[in-house]
């Protein structure tokens, strides 16, 4: 038994809100025009391509080039595609409709790109021929309810000359390899609901085996649109059959600061002793509907279920919803929440984790 | 001094989406139109803080003639909705 003094896990972002979420995007309507992502690279394996979210197209784009630039001294795009004479990058020609307005498009580079660790470089979009007919704008960065104020990564913008991006919110891009994706390739988020009895909004999580022995969570804190009509709802935690593990049921919703808003919401389980949970068992933490109170719950979505692997948690967290009878996941959305733990149990010694020490000759071998 | 100026330069609707962009190249994007509506009454509901930022962005100043800084007393932003200083989206 170890108290875990309320240590959070498994929130996408910060829990940050100002205002309504939504996207700044840049516009490359002359050749010169540039749009980048500056960032650092958490492992040494092959970049193999690059996600950004498209913004909008006018008449018919040109085509453009993604890659991957190395960085000069101010920490701007250097012009220089990393790769040498194996380039990381790609063309690629939007759509002349609007079929990739608002959705996250995945690039493979022609070659891919090994950095060391930590390394650091731009994810480079520009147009490879002239936008004369046509333009295309890309997403830099998220506004609003995911307002993280940003100093690393950031986006950078080229109209005539490379600048940081004045606007510091968050950055929306991603690269990816054969096991990762690193970035925050967002899509664009929902409001999920239900205002039927007894049905749940909820996010699933399941703790990787070998993280400890035995968990105990407190309870739920997250970015949570308050509800707008009067009564009681519940704060709940289940099993993968429904049942109930832990709960707060009549919390009130006028116990809120606003009716409707969407903002930073905690609560915490009112039983005396809270259940011990299991590593590796898949668990289900949020709302339910008592009756007169829809109960809400906002999700960050992503175009694919793989793109949650940027995400703390990765694919092993998303929505889901009770019907009544069952759990259905929606394993492109993640909810904008967090676990908050009460205990944290390690590995029985002698076998029961990761690590078995052998004692022996005066040292420690592992 | 440093100025600034922001000008709204464009505001579309696509497939439902709003566009708004600005002088300074942002094409901010919001999935309907209540979003934008939302965004708006989200600024509102912050109110002074936005409004105390404004303030100082447009009045604070050092005094020249003093070791600290000053802030001019009696000056005021205001918003209203005019229809004329609107931006109108249908």
């Amino acid at each position: 038994m170890a108290d875990a003094q309320r240590l959070r896990l498994l929130a996408p972002t910060q829990l940050a809100q100002e205002g309504n979420v939504g996207f700044t995007n840049q516009a490359l309507t002359t050749q010169d025009f540039k749009v980048g992502w500056v960032f650092s690279y958490p492992y040494a394996e092959a970049i193999t391509g690059a996600k950004f979210r498209y913004g909008a197209r006018t008449s018919t784009p040109p085509q453009h080039t993604i890659s991957l630039q190395s960085l000069d001294a101010s920490g701007l795009p250097s012009g220089t595609i990393l790769g040498g004479g194996s380039p990381a990058s790609q063309t690629f020609t939007p759509p002349a409709n609007t079929t990739w307005d608002g959705l996250v498009q995945s690039i493979a580079f022609a070659n891919a790109y090994t950095p060391a660790r930590g390394e650091r470089m731009a994810l480079v979009i520009d147009a490879t021929s002239n936008p004369s007919a046509g333009s295309s704008s890309f997403t830099r960065n998220n506004t609003g309810g995911l307002s993280f104020l940003q100093n690393f990564p950031y986006h950078v913008i080229n109209t005539g000359s490379w600048a940081k991006g004045g606007n510091s919110y968050g950055s929306v891009f991603g690269v990816y390899s054969a096991s990762h994706v690193y970035g925050f390739p967002l899509q664009s988020t929902t409001v999920q609901s239900t205002g039927t009895t007894g049905r749940r909004v909820a996010m699933k999580f399941n703790l990787a085996s070998g993280w400890g022995d035995s968990f105990k969570v407190v309870g739920l804190a997250g970015i949570i649109p308050s509800p707008t009509n009067a009564g009681t709802f519940t704060l709940g935690l289940w099993n993968a059959a429904g049942t109930v593990l832990a709960s707060k049921t009549g919390i009130d919703s006028d116990a809120n600061k606003g009716s409707g808003t969407n903002g930073y919401f905690e609560d915490f389980f009112a039983d005396a002793t809270l259940p011990t949970l299991s590593y590796g068992t898949d668990y289900y933490i949020g709302f339910e509907c008592e009756g007169s109170v829809t109960v809400r719950m906002t999700t960050l979505d992503f175009a694919a279920a793989g793109d949650l692997a940027c995400l703390p948690g990765g694919t092993t967290c998303c929505y889901s919803l009770w019907n009544g009878a069952a759990w259905a996941d929606t394993t492109t959305s993640r909810p904008w929440a967090e676990l908050m733990m009460d205990d944290i149990t390690e590995p029985a010694g002698g076998g029961g984790g990761l690590i078995t020490p052998i004692i022996g000759n005066g040292g420690l071998v592992f | 001094m440093a100025t600034f100026t922001l000008t709204v330069t464009n505001v579309r609707r696509v497939n439902g989406k709003v566009y708004i962009t600005y002088s300074n190249g942002d094409e901010d994007e919001y999935a309907s139109l209540q979003q934008a509506l939302d965004e708006r009454d989200a600024l509102f509901a912050m109110g002074q803080r936005i409004l105390k930022r404004l303030v100082m962005a447009r009045y604070l100043r050092v005094d020249p003639t003093a070791n600290n800084p000053s802030l001019i007393e009696g000056h005021s932003i205001t918003f209203n909705d005019n229809i004329n200083n609107m931006i109108v989206v249908s």
